[in-house]
């Protein structure tokens, strides 16, 4: 019985100890050695670094066909632009062979606008989009979630388009298609 | 003066029958000594945010009683925030909270003369808080980085602790224990939007389960001798 207890106040004592030396190390030297053994504390629990896309981006999938048949399909010398007010064009893709682009979706408006120019013929093309903040973590920060409305093109060289998938977050997953293009 | 006199003799008839009604206990050893009444404690684990987080503020107050053999209903309350919780914008989440639950004390029979205690125990927690966020920037290398309004929500946790821990009595009726908790939360998703930093009481509404550490000094207000 008698151990029993002394172990008690012992166990309970050692861990009072420890707060009162914390407490009176804090006290007399804030500086230099607390400091670092905090630091180092810290720095082995939380992680600083983000290493999340923070940033929407579109899917947009080349096809031919229609969409109960649809094929994938590669186009060659396609230039893509989006419409920015106040600011120079500035190309997303320069002359290029894909079959699927990524486009940012204006996170400040409810639509986006983009020309899609392809053997010297080009196309605008709108989308209409509602956007809803969301926390991706602490570290990273937040991004905007973009449900898509409505997608509205000139036919010149596109001949209609389909939304697949409404929602566009931050996370790019491998097989994500937002919307089909097809020529 | 008479009045004076009466309530003399009626306090004193009453510790003289007190006093008869003591020495009526048959002789239990140390036992015959020991004392009921409500403990009322502070968790002086809270203190400890001022080295571990200094963006954390805390407080807590207990009050628990043994009015069964063995158990110990418990009521805890408190304080806690956090500001500046946020990597890359304003964070601040504030509020109060409390825990109902039970202690056990596992202890054997014949330890129980004195004092000490190993429990195991259950609480249900709940926490009333808000938090809010400002200097939201949403990046767009492309279009330019967007600013939001500050956003805040009102918002109630709901979570469950299994609780262990140690109370040792240091003096009469003055006890000090440390508690360990593990801690489930009900409702993870009570802001989809944004997920809370801190459900004060709970820990990091990030995680779903978490772990708790409390240091008590409680002092038992001796209303009852037996």
């Amino acid at each position: 019985m008698i151990t029993l207890t002394s172990t008690f106040i012992h166990i309970n004592l050692i861990l009072l100890l420890a707060v009162a030396f914390i407490i009176f190390v804090q006290a007399m030297k804030p500086g230099l050695l607390t400091n670092l053994l905090l630091v180092l504390l810290i720095s082995c629990v939380t992680q600083d670094i983000c290493d999340e896309d923070n940033q929407s981006e579109l899917v947009v999938k080349f096809k031919t066909g229609s969409l109960t048949n649809a094929a994938d399909t590669i186009i060659a010398d396609v230039t893509v632009y989006g419409i920015r007010e106040g600011k120079t064009d500035s190309l997303l893709y320069d002359a290029a062979s894909v079959s699927r682009i990524l486009l940012p979706l204006d996170p400040g408006h409810g639509a986006s606008h983009f020309v899609c120019r392809i053997n010297d013929q080009s196309d605008t093309i709108g989308i209409g989009h509602d956007n809803e903040a969301y926390l991706i973590s602490y570290t990273c920060g937040f991004a905007m979630m973009f449900h898509i409305r409505e997608i509205h093109h000139t036919t010149h060289v596109i001949s209609h388009a389909e939304v697949i998938e409404s929602q566009v977050d931050a996370e790019l997953l491998k097989d994500e298609e937002h919307i089909w293009i097809f020529f | 003066m008479l009045n004076c006199l009466r309530m003399k003799n009626i306090s004193g008839y009453f510790s003289e029958l007190l006093l008869l009604l003591l020495l009526a206990q048959p002789a239990r050893g140390q036992d015959t000594l020991r004392t009921y009444g409500p403990r009322i404690g502070i968790d002086l684990a809270r203190f400890g945010y001022l080295f571990t987080d200094p963006r954390q503020v805390g407080a807590e107050f207990s009050l628990d009683a043994e009015i069964y053999p063995d158990i110990y209903p418990v009521v805890e309350a408190g304080y806690n925030s956090i500001s500046g919780g946020g990597g890359s914008f304003d964070y601040a989440s504030s509020g109060m909270y409390a825990r109902l639950g039970a202690d056990y004390n596992l202890l054997p029979a014949k330890e129980k003369s004195i004092h000490h205690s190993i429990t195991a125990g259950i609480r249900y927690g709940v926490s009333f808080f808000s938090h809010r966020a400002g200097r939201i920037v949403i990046q767009s290398d492309y279009w330019g980085d967007y600013m939001l309004d500050s956003y805040s929500r009102k918002l109630t946790g709901h979570w469950l602790e299994l609780a262990g821990g140690v109370k040792t009595e240091l003096a009469a009726n003055l006890f000090l224990g440390w508690s360990v908790r593990y801690k489930i939360l009900i409702n993870p998703e009570m802001d989809p939007q944004v997920t809370p930093r801190l459900v004060p009481g709970y820990g990091p509404g990030t995680g779903q389960r978490g772990f708790g550490f409390s240091y008590h000094l409680m002092y038992k207000i001796p209303l009852l001798k037996k």
